[in-house]
């Protein structure tokens, strides 16, 4: 125990604590960018990092890791424009709350959320890593189908007025996102000859396709319409719209419950952030008092995506510590830049690298403060995005979106991808068809694809093994009972 | 280390020797590397990027056209022009292995080859408590079953598990999983007997936390000379991978003369050593533009070999 | 530029629910995909779990089933007054192909010019202004600052940013 505190101590010298600093700067700057999200982030900053001692290096890239999270969150709520397929779970109710003219409120409870449920997870971590490790391992794909499935069930009551279109948009998201080389047979489905598809669709390239850009279209049309709007802000009306400490507090169980289902999915690898975000969104949609208005711009939906989203990354390091197994692309980046600078996962790595390690636990709480404080200041800056004229603000974040995707997601292919889900984001958009269910489908689908086909390949062989997958089993037993339940109360729920 | 100076040295002369050279390049390099960034190959070519630019004194600009293994680069770099300015990272096997799986169109020659910079190692991994320690053993839990599960990553190491399944006459029951952590969650969770991995599990077995049976590589493991390589087990086949740069066809041969010459004096450098051993754990190795054409049409022979013996 | 705002009930054809026609559409979208799309490009060989044609095959028929469930939907509830009526107009339509085609063409200028002249941002430096100025015409009610703005600040300050603060390559 001593020697933790002494590594722990020994890590918060002035050159962590600045590259601490830089990397929440650089995140949250990259983060918010259109087009940009904290993959890119990472990854532009660890060539920075090669000339420095491995203790600031990683310091900084776990700065980058959290500000690009919050930073995420920025793009998300201001311009509706999410950087990864997670923070499109923000959108829902954060755009609403800072177009309706209350940015800083929604800001703010996304950084508050964020650094809460991050924090929460950076604990389980620190006291608990090792175990959880091991104990998430017995989760295989079996294991992996069950709760995959029994998971789009839960989400399945976000999809909007109609179920029907709901249900398609989940069906269409997940068979768009079988293009790409099948992983058993290794030969190309629906590429069209384009080796450019061999890996599938550029995730970001649709998210942004599909929900920014037909606003940005739309808010052009604006212009057009109503000649008196066009000089003011996007926000319509100002005002206080600070969120004090208090209204938080009122927040705190949907914080929490969005920290244990971050926690709980970020130590699982193999199941991903997005998959948090939505289970807690939907979550928070049952157990809420005024179900109908999340969606409408109410910051318990910005809480309960944001806490999720934010304790996966934390928990994230579990299985990336232990066992060298990344959660999501962030932390798969993170792993390799782990490397370079002297940290290899392993189970032994307490006991091999341990002032590294412990040293990795103090950057990531200084992480957690530097987001609060650089975040709070910066809050004032970015609301002020909201107040700049459309005729200037949409112009630019149109071109934004089209360089970020060309520089992130591998040139104009992805570029020209974007616009082609523009087009589908724009019918879907006019024709209620839900954009949330797309894009949960076409995170979700491969996985559930992937997972149920390695359990036939596992179990082809001995088809009475599934006996010894009892937690599977309940859960599958489980998933038509759930769904009855989402269908009886959808009155209750989804009136929007 | 003194060593490793003197070999620089070595080729820094050499690079001076030939005053033909003396006009390329006159303007930024475009390097396009075929992997994302972030991960251990973008960071090799990051580095050797770096040492690049001191030795040229021009800029060298780094893009990520990552996707299908290095196909997609490979597509944009063969279709800019053969000037040197336009040049590309990827593996041996984007050229060796690739191509005959029928899904691309470019072949080994529809490129000039650079040189490679150093070498990947490619092991089979094994869960703790599996019922065997080497390969003879897994060969006998296999038999005695009927089965193995093996969690394959890609095409290539799947079609060496099936030449070896078909060989010893045992069922291999192919798991796919998509990416290295996929594959190193199956083993370590014990769901599956076999796994392919890169040299990241290594440290692993180090830390007594999973077993590995068999190198992939014909190099074998050299802080880890009981680990066998498939080749001395006598099968004959292996998985040569190695880091790759190259040009569009019919590039000009002092040009690619010069850069070859860089890359040689540049993999001589402290850090990129540093960073294959220790980091990246892969292996030195350097071979000019023509070495590397010639180990990969040999190599793309044997793959060929291999894959018509699976589906004969 | 400016034409009238359409008025309710826009462009859809009346009497038909439009849920009616997203129905038809996704049903013969289906169809195109079990009897064409999938089998030409979708091979099945080698596979030896679930074939590779399955998870494809399974969505189409299911969206295939959800586009005739809106069909048989809508035409019993004809009567009532359709909940979308108004909120696709071909006004919108054709608002949507202007930018998407502003947008197409400012990336193919950036790519012939980058090509043509070889050097980082140089396609940029071309067409982003003239992509820039096309959205704030786009948008029309923007005063003439905001144009020199939007053509020459912006570019600039993704320029500095994205180059010399990133070191990311653009045409």
């Amino acid at each position: 125990m001593d020697m933790i505190f002494a590594a722990m101590l020994d890590a918060l010298s002035l050159t962590t604590f600045l590259s601490v600093v830089l990397g929440v700067m650089i995140g949250i700057v990259i983060g918010a960018v259109p087009g940009l999200n904290a993959p890119m982030a990472i990854a532009v900053a660890i060539p920075l990092t090669f000339t420095m001692t491995p203790l600031a290096a990683i310091g900084m890239l776990v700065g980058v890791m959290k500000g690009g999270g919050f930073g995420g969150a920025i793009g998300a709520i201001l311009l509706n424009t999410p950087g990864e397929p997670h923070s499109a779970a923000t959108t829902l109710d954060g755009y609403p709350l800072a177009k309706g003219g209350k940015p800083r409120r929604a800001l703010q409870t996304a950084l508050y959320s964020s650094v809460a449920g991050d924090s929460c997870s950076d604990l389980v971590l620190i006291l608990l890593a090792p175990t959880l490790a091991v104990f998430a391992l017995r989760a295989g794909p079996v294991e992996l189908a069950a709760i995959l499935v029994i998971s789009l069930t839960l989400i399945a009551s976000l999809s909007g007025r109609s179920l029907a279109k709901g249900i398609f948009a989940a069906a269409l998201g997940a068979f768009l996102a079988t293009v790409g080389v099948d992983p058993e047979t290794a030969a190309p489905r629906f590429t069209f000859g384009q080796v450019e598809l061999f890996d599938g669709l550029p995730l970001a390239a649709v998210a942004i396709g599909v929900l920014a850009v037909p606003e940005i279209i739309l808010r052009l049309q604006e212009g057009r319409r109503y000649s008196a709007d066009a000089s003011r802000g996007l926000a319509n009306s100002e005002g206080d719209d600070r969120l004090t400490f208090g209204e938080f507090l009122t927040l705190r169980r949907t914080v929490f419950r969005g920290a244990g289902i971050g926690t709980a999915i970020g130590a699982l690898p193999g199941l991903g952030t997005t998959l948090a975000a939505f289970l807690s969104y939907a979550a928070t949609k049952r157990f809420s008092a005024a179900p109908e208005k999340l969606g409408t711009g109410a910051t318990e939906g910005i809480a309960a995506t944001e806490s999720a989203n934010s304790a996966v990354s934390g928990a994230n390091l579990i299985p990336l510590l232990t066992l060298g197994i990344p959660g999501n692309l962030t932390a798969a980046l993170l792993v390799g830049a782990f490397l370079i600078h002297g940290v290899t996962p392993g189970p032994l790595i307490f006991q091999r690298d341990t002032s590294l390690v412990y040293g990795l636990f103090a950057a990531m709480i200084m992480a957690n403060v530097m987001v609060l404080i650089i975040g709070s200041l910066g809050l004032r800056v970015f609301a002020l995005i909201v107040k700049v004229p459309p005729f200037v603000i949409y112009p630019i974040v149109l071109l934004l979106c089209v360089v970020g995707i060309y520089v992130s997601q591998g040139g104009f292919f992805a570029v020209w991808v974007m616009l082609a889900f523009a087009v589908l984001g724009f019918f879907m958009l006019k024709l209620e068809i839900s954009i949330v269910c797309f894009i949960i489908g076409l995170v979700l689908g491969p996985m559930i694809e992937l997972s149920i086909r390695q359990s036939v390949i596992l179990l082809s062989r001995n088809p009475a093994a599934i006996l010894d997958h009892p937690f599977a089993l309940i859960l599958f037993a489980a998933s038509p009972f759930v769904a009855w339940l989402l269908i009886r109360d959808r009155n209750r729920l989804s009136d929007g | 280390m003194k060593h490793s100076k003197i070999l620089a040295l070595a080729a820094a002369t050499m690079a001076f020797a030939v005053p033909a050279w003396a006009d390329f390049p006159e303007k930024p390099i475009n390097l396009v590397v075929g992997f994302r960034a972030g991960g251990g190959s973008d960071t090799a070519a990051r580095i050797l990027a770096a040492e690049m630019e001191e030795a040229l004194g021009q800029k060298i600009i780094v893009e990520n056209r990552g996707g299908a293994g290095g196909a997609v680069t490979t597509e944009y770099v063969r279709a800019q022009e053969p000037d040197g300015y336009s040049i590309g990272f990827a593996v041996a096997t984007t050229f060796s292995f690739t191509p005959l799986t029928g899904s691309v169109a470019y072949t080994p020659d529809d490129v000039t080859f650079i040189a490679t910079t150093h070498g990947y190692r490619t092991v089979m991994a094994a869960p703790l408590d599996a019922p065997f320690d080497d390969w003879a053993g897994m060969l006998d839990a296999a038999k005695e079953r009927g089965w193995i599960n093996y969690a394959s990553i890609i095409p290539l190491d799947r079609a060496i598990m099936q030449y070896v399944g078909k060989k010893e006459d045992i069922a291999v029951n192919i798991v796919p999983t998509r990416g290295g952590a996929g594959a190193r969650q199956a083993v370590l969770g014990g769901h599956v007997d076999l796994a392919f991995s890169g040299s990241n599990a290594l440290p692993m077995m180090e830390d007594g936390a999973l077993k590995v049976v068999v190198a992939l590589n014909p190099e074998g493991i050299e802080e880890h000379p009981g680990i066998p390589t498939l080749d001395a087990l006598g099968y004959g086949v292996s998985a040569v991978e190695a880091a790759v740069f190259f040009g569009p066809d019919d590039m000009d041969a002092e040009t690619v003369a010069k850069l070859e010459s860089v890359l040689a004096q540049a993999v001589q450098s402290d850090r990129f050593k540093d960073f294959v051993n220790n980091k990246f754990r892969g292996f030195e190795t350097f071979k000019t533009g023509t070495e590397t054409a010639e180990g990969i049409a040999s190599d793309a022979k044997a793959y060929r070999d291999l894959l018509d013996f699976i589906s004969e | 530029m400016s034409r009238s705002p359409e008025g309710p009930g826009g462009a859809t054809s009346p009497g038909l629910a439009t849920d009616l026609i997203l129905g038809i559409v996704i049903v013969l979208f289906s169809l195109l995909l079990l009897f064409w799309i999938i089998p030409a490009q979708v091979n099945d060989a080698g596979a030896f779990g679930l074939p590779p044609s399955l998870a494809p095959r399974a969505l189409a028929w299911l969206m295939a089933a959800l586009g005739a469930m809106l069909i048989v939907g809508n035409l019993r509830h004809n009567g009532e007054v359709d909940p979308l009526a108004g909120k696709l107009s071909w006004q919108d339509v054709g608002h949507l192909a202007l930018c998407i085609l502003s947008v197409a063409f400012m990336l193919i200028v950036m790519r012939l010019a980058g090509d043509a002249i070889g050097r980082p941002y140089s396609g940029f430096w071309i067409a982003a202004p003239l992509g820039l100025i096309a959205f704030t015409l786009i948008h029309t009610r923007a005063p003439l600052w905001a144009y020199a703005f939007n053509a020459l600040a912006a570019p600039a300050v993704i320029y500095a940013g994205f180059w010399w603060g990133l070191e990311l390559p653009l045409p």
